[in-house]
């Protein structure tokens, strides 16, 4: 018996502005519980809301990306239930009048592409956090991340495996990089998505009953989830049973989901439009603004870098991964003039410097036009790539105060190049060694090395060796012409 | 005591002559009430350390007309560090964090803040018997009401324990009692005066007013809180004249509409030949009465029922307990933390509010209510539209009866929201309103004339109504003053 | 449409009320009255048009946050940094 697992996601994205929605205070991260909060956002009695401008921004580029259909005018209507994390007893949502439906997304998974359609796109703000307390039987609200922004983004049920939920996800993120909306860091919880799994029997039409899991954050819980949601519902199933309607959870360090009992009925959530918010008008030419605006995403600019800088199709996806990479690729490859060079050295060489620094490349200030010096000194061979990654140390160690030129001198890291003089102490070296150069008459042409290690030595090892090796040969063959 | 028998605007000036001191004022009002208000309850708190504190500090309050005059304000109206208890046991102990936007500018305006007069239960009700600190009664007649909600705001300026009030409308709650106290009321076009910092019963309806002892007061107290505020996302951003420099009495010239819709059978004979008195003074002063037909009457009330305590229902969600208010005890669960607090929390007016709100609002039922009240409501917003199209203003009367006697309207709501007829409309279209003193019934009890204009007419509605005022002594008389 | 004791439980069920039995009767009665003369409103075509104001937008700006002592102050049961519920399984 084939089954086939269907599945539709509900995706929350937290957008990266400064303060609120519906108030300015900060949305940053990692403060002490309600430190950034006011009247407004804890929903004291003759407060109100004001709409950041900046949300509306973020969510018409997020529309606009999707693909959407963009209503005139959007409209924030109550979503209302009691919770302890939601201190006005109502969510200010969208359910009438979204800003953004009937998108859609292309995925690729495994060369494959497909279009995986968006039912909805929508504002609202997020609830605060509840902390539980491990001692006592009480549970303390947190309303620090209430107001903050999020867009919610709802797809039709057009998902057939976890890897292309995961395609999709990765695609979200990578959008919401590109344009500047969001980080999209699932573990810090700036997305979140709830799955929704049912399966039936291949060929079937009909939907079978579907289960939501909530508020997954890793990709990899996801495809767990949706496995183990899947496996459950097919044995259920085969064994003459019925899946039942539900909202679960995912322990991802037991691989087990359990149902989430108290969530059990639909709720009535009574929405109606929020009657202290007014409609927002959303003017056609601030829509084409946005859509000229849009940046180059990651496709477009990985066919591009190919095209332009004769990147591998392998090469040019790994520096595309994400837009600040892919942007200091291209800076510093106009800036040397050597993009495989680049390329090559962001792929190969800089996560290990990363890691040795215990810097991560989002944290990291890497300094385009520095980075392109460095990478075009050792390119003109002045200086040895162990020299240049003991620089690119420095470069990642130092971040904005890092001067290449400086560093230059500072280091006296420059590696001899000219020929002049190596020959002069190549000369040396086999006035000093006739010995070796005797055995290398005889054929024993082994000796090469060590004379090539004297003249190294003398420049203590910054000099290139490659002219050494030239001019060393030179000298050998032309027998010491002095 | 004497110098209560003064208006605002008479106060005003002889403080800025230096005839008197605001302190003078202040502690005058704080004798009457002493002396008055244990049969009159109009007040639930005083502010004696606040007022005198302003009275004394005028060096820091702009000049103007009302600079150290004291006002009360209703307990609906945030006022920081001081208790705002909306009447309820759910708010019993709540001392807001924050002033009402329209608190800061009487403080801006040197006007003493003398204390928190009473209402309805968050506003809900039409005769101030709904408080948790017990009725208020009718100065004129202690065995009847003064109106609701605003019936501490409109009592406390016919019995002269107040110059001057600041009330709030939604249904009528300052036409209503100052017609029932014979004392003079202004429900403002809606988003004329910022809702930040009053307790919202109903966001699309409500609106902050003054209650005093004639119309050049209500002007000049316009003058210092009406204005735009960012905090309020639907105050209407708009310049706005003097209100007290547009009091020149003209009439001559203007159509007022006397609508025959609400001169039946339904209204009090007395109340109808008050009003229609008042309508002849008009045409003798200049102006041209016109029948005209308001066809929509008889929706009214059930546009504004099912709207209003759709808000309702969720604005006051937010009363749970948890961040203020009134909380049970011995309670296990949060569930039963919200029900508890609230149950024991709200009185049943209010509660039957919520569940009626619930009601309208849940699944099944939404189009077939609320939208529908949705769509009748922009029809009477457009059918008001084309009788102003013919008219300045239309006359007809605040309510269709006197004050009733106290207990006589608890037993049923249904025949108390009836009563509403003439005051709700205003607010669904978010029309300016005015409630003249226009004479008394047999029994001496005041009856009130409403003037109403269109949307942004409310200077010249003043005006209006000041001409009436100028030409005639009712108000005079009914404050005493004759 | 009816309103009867179902219909009260369902609805303080969502509001978060809890009526009394020896309520049950008299609340029912008068939300079926209330109620009943609610839906007598004749339905009317929406007049369309456009919305007669405009939402207006705030600049993303960061103000400084309340205190938290004070916005913590009306709490009836508190700890040091926030109110207490009792437990929550989520």
């Amino acid at each position: 018996m084939e089954w086939e697992t269907v599945i539709g996601l509900e995706v929350h994205i937290e957008l990266a502005t400064e303060s609120k929605i519906f108030c300015s205070c900060s949305t940053a991260f990692g403060a002490k519980p309600n430190e950034h909060c006011c009247p407004v956002c804890m929903g004291f009695p003759g407060t109100l809301p004001v709409f950041n401008k900046r949300v509306l921004e973020y969510a018409l580029k997020a529309a606009i990306a999707l693909n959407c259909d963009i209503p005139k005018y959007t409209v924030f209507d109550r979503k209302n239930y009691f919770y302890p994390d939601l201190p006005k007893a109502y969510q200010i949502s969208q359910l009438y009048s979204p800003i953004g439906t009937n998108g859609h997304v292309d995925i690729d998974v495994d060369g494959t592409v497909k279009t995986i359609r968006i039912h909805e796109m929508h504002m609202e703000e997020d609830a605060g956090k509840l902390i539980h307390s491990d001692i006592d039987n009480v549970t303390y609200p947190d309303y620090n991340r209430c107001g903050v922004p999020l867009i919610e983004i709802v797809s039709e049920p057009d998902f057939r495996s976890a890897k292309e939920v995961v395609a999709y996800l990765e695609k979200l993120k990578m959008f919401c990089e590109y344009m500047g909306i969001s980080s999209c860091k699932m573990q810090e919880g700036r997305m979140r998505a709830d799955v929704n799994v049912s399966v039936r029997r291949a060929g079937d039409s009909a939907f079978g009953t579907r289960t939501e899991t909530k508020n997954l954050n890793s990709f990899r819980a996801i495809e767990h989830a949706i496995e183990y949601e899947s496996e459950r519902q097919i044995e259920i199933l085969e064994k003459g049973g019925t899946v039942r309607q539900e909202t679960r959870r995912w322990d991802d360090e037991k691989r087990v989901g359990s149902s989430m009992r108290s969530k059990e009925n639909a709720q009535d959530y009574r929405y109606f439009p929020d009657p202290d918010l007014l409609p927002i008008k959303i003017d056609r030419a601030q829509i084409e603004e946005l859509r000229r605006g849009m940046p180059e995403f990651a496709e477009e600019k990985k066919a591009r870098f190919i095209a332009e800088y004769g990147l591998s199709d392998y090469t040019s996806s790994r520096v595309t991964a994400d837009i600040k990479l892919a942007t200091l690729f291209e800076d510093a490859a106009k800036g040397c003039g050597a993009p495989r060079t680049v390329a090559n050295w962001l792929i190969e060489i800089m996560p290990k410097v990363l890691d040795d620094c215990g810097v991560a490349f989002e944290d990291a200030q890497i300094d385009a036009v520095q980075f392109a010096k460095l990478l075009a000194s050792v390119e003109g061979k002045k200086l040895n790539k162990n020299m240049g990654i003991k620089a690119l140390e420095q470069l990642v160690r130092q971040g904005a105060e890092f001067d290449f030129d400086r560093y230059l001198k500072d280091n006296a890291v420059t590696m001899e190049g000219d020929e002049d003089k190596i020959r002069q102490v190549a000369r040396k070296v086999l006035a000093d060694n006739p010995k070796a150069v005797a055995e290398y008459g005889q054929g024993k042409t082994k000796v090469m090395g060590f004379l090539v290690g004297q003249v190294m030595r003398a420049f203590f090892g910054k000099v290139d060796h490659d002219a050494v090796n030239r001019v060393m040969l030179e000298e050998l063959q032309t027998g010491g012409q002095r | 005591m004497e110098l209560l028998k003064h208006t605002a605007l008479e106060l005003g000036a002889m403080i800025a002559k230096g005839e008197i001191s605001s302190a003078d004022v202040t502690d005058a009002v704080f004798a009457a009430i002493e002396a008055k208000d244990k049969d009159v309850n109009a007040y639930i708190g005083l502010s004696e350390e606040l007022a005198m504190s302003q009275a004394s500090a005028l060096d820091a309050a702009a000049d103007g007309p009302l600079k150290g005059v004291p006002i009360a304000v209703k307990d609906n109206i945030c006022t920081k560090g001081v208790k705002t208890t909306c009447a309820s046991k759910m708010l019993a102990d709540f001392v807001p964090p924050f002033d009402a936007t329209v608190v800061e500018k009487l403080k801006a305006a040197g006007m003493p803040i003398v204390g928190k007069v009473n209402m309805d239960e968050f506003a809900m009700g039409s005769t101030s018997e709904t408080s948790y600190f017990g009725a208020v009664k009718n100065p004129h007649d202690l065995t009847r009401v003064p109106g609701g909600s605003s019936g501490g705001a409109a009592a406390a300026v016919a019995a002269g324990e107040a110059v001057c009030a600041l009330g709030s409308d939604t249904g009528g709650s300052i036409r209503q009692p100052a017609s029932y106290c014979g004392v003079t009321g202004f429900k403002p076009t809606y988003g004329y005066v910022s809702r930040y910092g009053l307790v919202a019963y109903a966001s699309s309806l409500d609106q902050i007013g003054p209650i005093a002892k004639d119309v050049a007061d209500c002007a000049a107290i316009m003058d210092v809180i009406a204005g735009h505020d960012g905090r309020d996302s639907t105050s209407l951003n708009v310049g706005h004249k003097s209100y007290l420099a547009s009091l020149k009495g003209d009439v001559k010239g203007k159509t007022i509409g006397v609508p025959e819709e609400c001169f039946g059978d339904g209204v009090d004979e007395d109340v109808k030949r008050a009003v229609l008195e008042c309508a002849k003074t008009y045409e003798s002063l200049g102006a041209r009465l016109l029948p005209v037909k308001l066809d929509f009457m008889q929706s009214v009330i059930p546009t504004y029922y099912i709207i209003a305590t759709a808000e309702a229902s969720s604005n006051l969600s937010r009363y749970d307990g948890v961040k203020y208010g009134f909380r049970a005890d011995k309670i296990n669960s949060v569930d039963d933390l919200y029900a508890e607090s609230r149950s024991q929390g709200f009185g049943a007016e209010v509660k039957m509010r919520i569940l009626l709100g619930a009601f309208v609002l849940s699944s099944g039922y939404y189009d077939a209510y609320y939208k529908k009240a949705l769509n009748v409501r922009d029809r009477i917003i457009a059918e008001f539209g084309e009788v102003f199209k013919r008219c300045d203003a239309l006359i007809f009367p605040v309510a269709p009866s006197t004050a009733p006697k106290l207990g006589a309207s608890l037993s049923d709501s249904m025949s108390m929201y009836l009563s509403d007829i003439f005051t709700v409309p205003v607010n669904l279209a978010g029309l300016p309103g005015l409630s003249l003193p226009c004479g008394v019934d047999r029994g001496g009890m005041p009856i009130g004339a409403q003037l109403i204009g269109a949307r942004g007419t409310d200077a010249a509605l003043l005006d209006l109504g000041f001409a009436y005022q100028q030409a005639t002594n009712i108000h005079r008389a009914l404050a005493g003053r004759a | 449409m009816t309103v009867d004791k179902d219909t009260v439980t369902y609805l303080s069920k969502l509001a978060k009320l809890n009526i009394k039995a020896d309520e049950m009767d008299e609340v029912t009665s008068q939300l079926e009255k209330i109620l009943g003369y609610m839906e007598s409103l004749k339905a009317v075509e929406p007049t369309g048009g456009e919305p007669e104001s405009v939402l207006a937008l705030r600049d993303d700006v960061v103000k400084p946050s309340a205190d938290k002592d004070e916005l913590l102050a009306n709490c009836a049961e508190r700890t040091f940094f926030a109110p207490v519920v009792p437990k929550v399984v989520e």
